[in-house]
């Protein structure tokens, strides 16, 4: 294999089981935007895309799992905005218990019923509407052509998410309000702002975003519910690192999901890439482990360092955690 | 969007929510058995669904399938080894969540307390008697991970890095590191020499539990008595010492233990260390039942202790209470699953969220009263009959700097906008006063008057729903149904005396516009404008009265 074609597979790995991370984190950076941290996304994930899955499936349409998705996504956070905006509830103790109820319901419904199911093979339009599209030309370019115009539509779509969020807090009066919200919500209630409203919106769409990346590990994961683990293995956590890394920035994001994404693939395609490029031998040395804990330790470093500095740009919420309620102002 | 938000709010609320002074005793506790009936009928749905008697699962599950077992003995053994880490872990983080430091970090620190009182037995062997062994592990154990804890601790006081987010990610950091010891590729101090597979070594036998022999072939694990001694020194500590006071008061508000003259770093300092110490010791008692590490040697039991903490109420002796129930949810789920195969073993996790989905739903109803306002929707239908008042306080939409990166000061800048409507609004109302009829205006005062005192200023009822209905809730706080004129006179010239205040408040308005730092603090428009509104109407009527 030369040089040309390991580099080519190699970023195409790294973009393709990555980019689930992207709707996890932007799904969370509408969250904590809006004030809520919304620990759940693990389990958010794992039940929306079984939702989405198992619709679309059983209805053989591309638009019935994506609205599956992001519909069950979006009840979780219909419970989650429910039990913390309008009852109050501590929002860690409610994400958490999120995601292990969400586990246990993946487990419960995958396991037990999930043989009685179509089989994702059995759904031809449904499979093929996830296919990898060809863009012609533009895919034959060497190295990153096939990473980067060759995907499964909703890697596309991952991005065209993250840049609507960016572009919708940045520049909108809406993305003001929800910013607003995420930082004074006292002072926004003054202003004006419906907080319920804001909160309910946002909690509800980021948690759907998150169903979304939960239906494309489904897909990716070739729809099978054998294995101890479930289709997320912990991506959810790795989302709330990659939101700090990010810097709360949804377009960041992106970015943030390649850096994340290129320790993973490291990780699991050394091997390929030593074999074309000897001189990369050291790679083999580090420690698995190492690749795996990474990204937790540079978020670390980067929440340690972002706090002792107090930057300007720091984007962290400063109401982030903190449940508003009116009478406690 | 601003005039809608304004027009919204003058309505005074269906559903208006306020603190309970005293929670019902017996309403909590009805409360947690309704939650955990709920919940075990919805498991009975759910094990009925894959073809399993939900009643012999049931009957398996709650008595931890120890009926009709030769080994039950066994089941007890094991129940409890999984009884106690949870126990200590809740209790742990039950002390940094009472002050309200959210150390979300148990998994990290049972990790590294496990790790290196590990360390300390196989390095010691058979250097101490099993008694001191121990006590040496529980105490390595427990300072390694207080501070590890610490750590985010000192982070939190010097830096305000956010506790939840930092935490997280030591979870992780130290499982790594434990996966990272069960390699090749590092130490191979932990490993069993003659595997050829990287597999944990069995610890030395005098690092070994120790057991007291009781009933039968049934034997006690000491650190069971430990932990419940453990439990009421806790108890104690947080509900009768000076340390446990300052935990309260820092979780209660920050700024008065400062004016108290507490040391607030020390107290989240010194807590955080003592909750990680008692988490690092629990993994020291577990490492020493089970003998060995393991990849999934916590068990998962710092995340559920958030639960069991949260359960309890950060009660210590609740704690033991909640974590015996879902220790039996746990433990004895995966006994009944071993019987009946088609049932997954998680439903425990499914039952255990549902358990604390409706408890801490109802949280919320144990702390406040929900008052439902059922005349809302006459009013509503009587407004909507009648043209909308609120039309003639139309105004421009505010104007605020979009592309601001600075959110706080864009949040000034639409409260200023705001607050302009609010003084424009309350000028057309004086404009507009003359169309008014004096004689329902006279209604409106008799029962603006205790209203506005009494009620929360966010409720405050406005100028033109203020009809009948609370005409009756007034008079009947008053017990008085016919009000005499001399006492309608009365609290004329009181609402005469408000209005000289309500006066400087609209001036005192239209200088928040030049000054746009004041409104962020003010009460919220609405209601300042509702205030105004319903003054203005008094001085009128209150001079006709004259």
């Amino acid at each position: 294999m030369d040089i040309a074609e390991a580099l080519g597979l190699f970023i195409f790995a790294i973009i393709s089981y990555n980019i689930a991370l992207l709707y996890g984190t932007v799904g969370e950076i509408l969250n904590e935007k809006a004030g809520s941290l919304n620990l759940g996304v693990e389990g958010i994930m794992a039940v929306g895309g079984m939702g989405g899955y198992l619709i679309g499936c059983s209805t053989d349409s591309m638009f019935a799992a994506l609205l599956g998705a992001f519909i069950v996504g979006g009840l979780c956070g219909l419970l989650f905005a429910f039990l913390t905006v309008t009852l109050q509830a501590n929002q860690n103790v409610i994400g958490l218990t999120i995601t292990t109820f969400g586990l246990a319901v993946y487990f419960f419904i995958g396991r037990g019923l999930g043989d009685k199911f179509p089989k994702l093979a059995d759904s031809p339009s449904f499979q093929n509407a996830f296919k990898a599209v060809d863009m012609g030309a533009l895919s034959d370019i060497p190295v990153i052509g096939k990473a980067l115009f060759s995907q499964s539509p909703l890697v596309y779509l991952a991005i065209a998410i993250a840049i609507v969020a960016g572009v919708f807090l940045k520049r909108t009066k809406a993305g003001l309000r929800v910013r607003a919200v995420g930082e004074n919500p006292g002072a926004a209630d003054s202003a004006g702002i419906n907080i319920t409203a804001v909160k309910y919106t946002n909690i509800i769409c980021g948690t759907g975003i998150m169903g979304l990346g939960g239906l494309y590990l489904s897909l990716y994961m070739g729809g099978s519910f054998e294995g101890s683990a479930t289709w997320t293995n912990g991506l959810g956590w790795i989302a709330i690192a990659l939101v700090i890394f990010a810097n709360w920035k949804p377009i960041a994001a992106i970015f943030g999901t390649l850096i994340f994404g290129l320790f993973f693939t490291l990780d699991t395609s050394k091997l390929v890439l030593i074999d074309a490029m000897p001189f990369l031998s050291f790679l083999s040395k580090i420690p698995t482990e190492l690749y795996s804990a990474l990204p937790f330790i540079i978020t670390a470093i980067v929440l340690i360092i972002s706090s002792v500095r107090k930057h300007k740009n720091n984007n962290e919420p400063s109401a982030i955690g903190l449940n508003y309620f009116r009478e406690e102002r | 969007m601003a005039e809608k938000d304004l027009t919204k709010k003058k309505q005074a609320p269906l559903i208006r929510i306020t603190k309970r002074a005293h929670a019902n005793k017996w309403f909590s506790i009805g409360i947690y058995v309704g939650a955990i009936v709920i919940a075990l009928l919805i498991g009975a749905v759910l094990i009925a669904s894959v073809k399993v008697d939900p009643f012999a699962f049931y009957q398996k599950m709650l008595t931890i399938g120890t009926i009709g077992n030769k080994f039950a003995y066994k089941n007890i053994e094991n129940f409890i080894a999984s009884f106690v880490p949870l126990l200590l872990t809740s209790l742990g983080l039950s002390l940094s969540f009472k002050m309200r430091f959210w150390n979300i970090g148990g998994e990290g620190q049972f990790i590294i307390g496990a790790i290196t009182s590990a360390a300390l037995a196989i390095a010691i062997d058979d250097a101490l008697s099993p008694i001191l062994m121990i006590i040496v592990m529980a105490l390595g154990g427990g300072i390694a991970a207080g501070i590890y804890g610490l750590f985010t601790a000192v982070l939190k006081v010097k830096f305000g890095t956010n506790e939840t987010l930092m935490t997280l990610m030591l979870n992780y950091i130290a499982l790594y590191l434990l996966k990272y010891f069960q390699t090749r590729h590092g130490t191979d101090f932990f490993l069993n020499p003659n595997s050829a597979r990287p597999i944990f070594n069995l610890l030395p036998e005098n690092s070994w539990m120790i057991t007291i022999g009781g009933i039968g072939r049934f034997s006690l694990n000491i650190s069971l008595i430990f932990a419940l001694v453990f439990t009421v020194f806790i108890y104690i500590y947080l509900n009768k010492t000076k340390h446990g006071y300052e935990i309260c008061v820092v979780g209660d508000s920050k700024r008065t233990a400062q004016y108290a003259g507490m040391n607030v770093s020390k107290v989240i300092l010194r807590t955080m260390f003592f909750s990680a110490f008692i988490i690092g010791m629990a993994s020291a008692f577990h490492v020493s039942t089970t003998n060995t590490l393991s990849e999934s040697i916590t068990n998962d039991v710092g995340w559920t202790g958030i639960v069991v903490a949260w359960l309890a109420r950060l009660n210590p002796i609740g704690v033991v209470i909640a974590s015996l129930l879902i220790s039996i949810l746990q433990f004895g789920c995966v006994q009944a699953c071993a019987t009946y195969s088609a049932v997954d073993s998680n439903v425990a996790d499914l039952l255990q969220g549902i358990i604390l989905f409706i408890v801490l739903a109802s949280d919320f109803f144990i702390r406040y009263k929900v008052n439902i306002d059922l005349s809302y929707f006459r009013r509503r239908k009587e407004q909507k009959a009648a043209p909308a008042f609120a039309e003639a306080t139309a105004v421009s939409e505010p104007t605020s700097d979009v592309t601001s990166d600075n959110e706080v000061q864009a949040v000034i800048c639409d409260a200023n906008a705001e607050s302009s409507d609010v003084t424009a609004a309350a000028v057309e109302e004086i404009k507009t006063e003359a169309f008014e009829q004096p004689e329902k205006s006279e209604t409106v005062i008799t029962a603006d008057l205790p209203h506005s005192d009494t009620e929360s200023e966010a409720n405050a009822p406005a100028e033109e729903e203020k009809q009948d209905s609370d005409v009756i809730e007034s008079t009947e706080k008053t017990d008085d149904s016919e009000k005499s004129e001399a006492e309608k006179s009365d609290t004329l010239k009181k609402t005469a005396k408000k209005t000289s205040t309500a006066k400087k408040t609209v001036s005192a308005k239209k200088e928040t516009v030049a000054k746009p730092k004041q409104t962020t603090k003010k009460v919220s428009g609405s209601s300042a404008k509702a205030k105004t509104g319903g003054a203005k109407k008094a001085v009128k009527t209150a001079k006709e009265d004259k």
